[in-house]
């Protein structure tokens, strides 16, 4: 079964010049969207990536890019909007770059979209209630 | 066809009372004018929730054994250094005051997870609170140091007392800077990346009543989900401000202090905010009913988003340089749709104000109007208005600058 996964990848600084994505690209025939990427000469990089392929090929991709040492986390398990903690503001409809969070037309509450959520953190920092939540 | 309280409150007695919300009001004077409305119309509800900052609770413990003077000591409340030079048993709690522990902006930006604000949110949540008192000791008030617990119901008398609530109309903020802001209105993105706005709109108390009419010293309000009074105007009330041809204030400008009972208020309309990289501060939950005295409040209650006007300021250089520039003035219904547009780009927008709960406390005001539980109020004395002549001071520091001070 084919399946698509949302990721975030950490590189730590030592392998921002290897060409990992490239290889895990090559080695395990997969297909991908890359949806952010920050990597600098000397510091960890940042990627989120979707990547689909068979579910034991991706397992197995998954598993020689950890070997590599890079970091990997689901990014559907990211940010949680915290519904107790919610006051429907808005203030972080003006902040999300993807409208992952939009106000819905009918109630003007804030609803969110983990789907196309890249984990930027500005929602986290934006909201004066704290309820969008960082889980790892 | 003028309407007076007394008659309107007679209405509600006897359960026959017309009364909408400040968003349904606006519909139906597009359909009906604003004759027609008055006519029908006797009470229109507003409401707002949003960050108030200059809100504050004051408290009476009750006497311990021995008894402590806690005035002229310390008193920390969950941690957080309250006020106490008042008396023995009493201390104020500002809304913006923060942990005696948190690091502030040391490590920039700063979280101020807990302050003033929380704790107000925790006690009206009927939640134990953690007193902290040390004292110099009297003859007559023996007792240096005393900590214990004590929630809501265990203490005394406790007031919300807002200097400064309720502003009428706000600042649309934006950041020109090439690097994000923390500021009081949120997290500003480099670039004029977003635009942050504060305010009902069209649910707002005072621009419903952009004149103060009806809203005066006395209004019975809705506070924090229980009653509440207004007992004067706000600080830094400002009604000269240019208006529209309507009335409407087109900058900040009127704001009412307002009291009531801490004991009937609820956790759902006063809740505790946190501002990364700027502190601590309190939504509030305001709802004024507007009596439908005469056409005019039937008029001014009328008056659709697409009027209401607010001025965009640059909150990187112009705001805290107190540079008085606005970039523009947009109205609430383009705030509302999402962006506007402001040399050449659209930008995003956020409120940090909540229109689903404003929405809410109007409603609920409006349906205990109409079970005839909440009677309306004539004020006792006006608040300042047009004509008042009232302009905003600044704060002068040349002493400091020639080095006198």
């Amino acid at each position: 079964m084919i399946i698509s996964q949302r990721i975030v990848l950490r590189f730590p600084s030592a392998l921002i010049d290897q060409p990992i994505i490239s290889e895990v690209i090559k080695k395990f025939q997969l297909d991908f969207n890359i949806l952010q990427a920050q990597i600098l000469p000397q510091q960890e990089g940042l990627m989120i990536i979707v990547l689909s392929g068979e579910e034991k090929i991706l397992r197995s991709a998954f598993a020689w890019l950890k070997k590599k040492n890079v970091k990997i986390q689901l990014l559907t398990q990211k940010i949680v909007k915290n519904e107790t903690k919610c006051t429907h503001c808005g203030v972080c409809v003006g902040l999300c770059p993807t409208k992952a969070l939009f106000t819905d037309s009918a109630t003007s509450k804030v609803l969110f979209d983990p789907e196309k959520c890249i984990a930027c953190l500005f929602c986290v920092k934006g909201c004066m209630m704290h309820a969008m939540e960082v889980k790892f | 066809m003028a309407k007076t309280i007394e008659e309107i409150n007679d209405k509600i007695r006897s359960g026959k009372a017309v009364v909408v919300t400040a968003e349904e009001m606006v519909d139906i004077v597009r359909r009906k004018g604003e004759e027609k409305a008055a006519r029908d119309i006797d009470v229109v509800t507003t409401g707002t929730f949003g960050p108030m900052c200059s809100s504050s609770i004051y408290l009476n413990f009750g006497h311990p054994s021995p008894r402590i003077k806690i005035g002229g000591g310390s008193c920390l409340l969950n941690g957080v250094p309250a006020y106490t030079a008042l008396a023995a048993v009493d201390v104020a709690l500002g809304a913006t005051a923060v942990a005696s522990l948190d690091p502030g902006n040391t490590s920039f930006p700063g979280e101020f997870r807990y302050g003033g604000a929380h704790v107000i949110e925790d006690l009206v949540a009927g939640k134990k609170i953690k007193l902290e008192i040390s004292a110099y000791g009297t003859d007559c008030y023996p007792n240096k140091k005393l900590t214990t617990f004590f929630s809501l119901d265990q203490i005394n008398e406790a007031v919300l007392f807002n200097p400064r609530n309720c502003y009428q109309n706000y600042n649309v903020a934006v950041n020109r800077s090439k690097k994000a802001i923390y500021t009081y209105m949120g997290v500003l993105k480099p670039s004029l990346g977003n635009a942050n706005y504060c305010s009902a709109g069209m649910l707002s108390p005072l621009l419903r009543d952009p004149e103060y009419r009806t809203t005066g010293i006395g209004t019975r309000i809705f506070l924090g989900g229980g009653t509440g009074y207004v007992v004067f105007q706000g600080t830094q009330h400002n009604p000269e401000v240019p208006r529209t041809p309507e009335g409407v204030p087109v900058r900040p400008a009127g704001t009412l202090a307002v009291l009531g009972d801490l004991k009937g208020m609820s956790s759902e309309f006063l809740r505790g905010a946190s501002f990364t990289g700027y502190g601590v501060s309190l939504c509030v939950g305001i709802g004024i009913p507007i009596p439908i005295i005469d056409e005019k409040s039937a008029f001014h209650c009328g008056i659709p988003e697409e009027k209401l006007m607010a001025p965009v300021v640059d909150y990187s250089s112009d705001y805290p340089n107190r540079n008085p520039k606005v970039l523009a003035e947009v109205s609430y219904a383009q705030l509302r749709s999402g962006s506007i547009t402001f040399g050449g780009k659209k930008i995003p927008t956020g409120s940090l104000s909540s229109l689903p709960v404003a929405r809410k406390i109007a409603m609920i005001l409006a349906d205990s109007i109409r079970k005839g539980d909440f009677l309306l109020t004539s004020p006792v004395a006006q608040i300042p208005g047009i004509g008042s002549g009232i302009s905003l001071k600044s704060l002068e520091t040349k002493g400091i600058e020639d080095g006198v001070a």
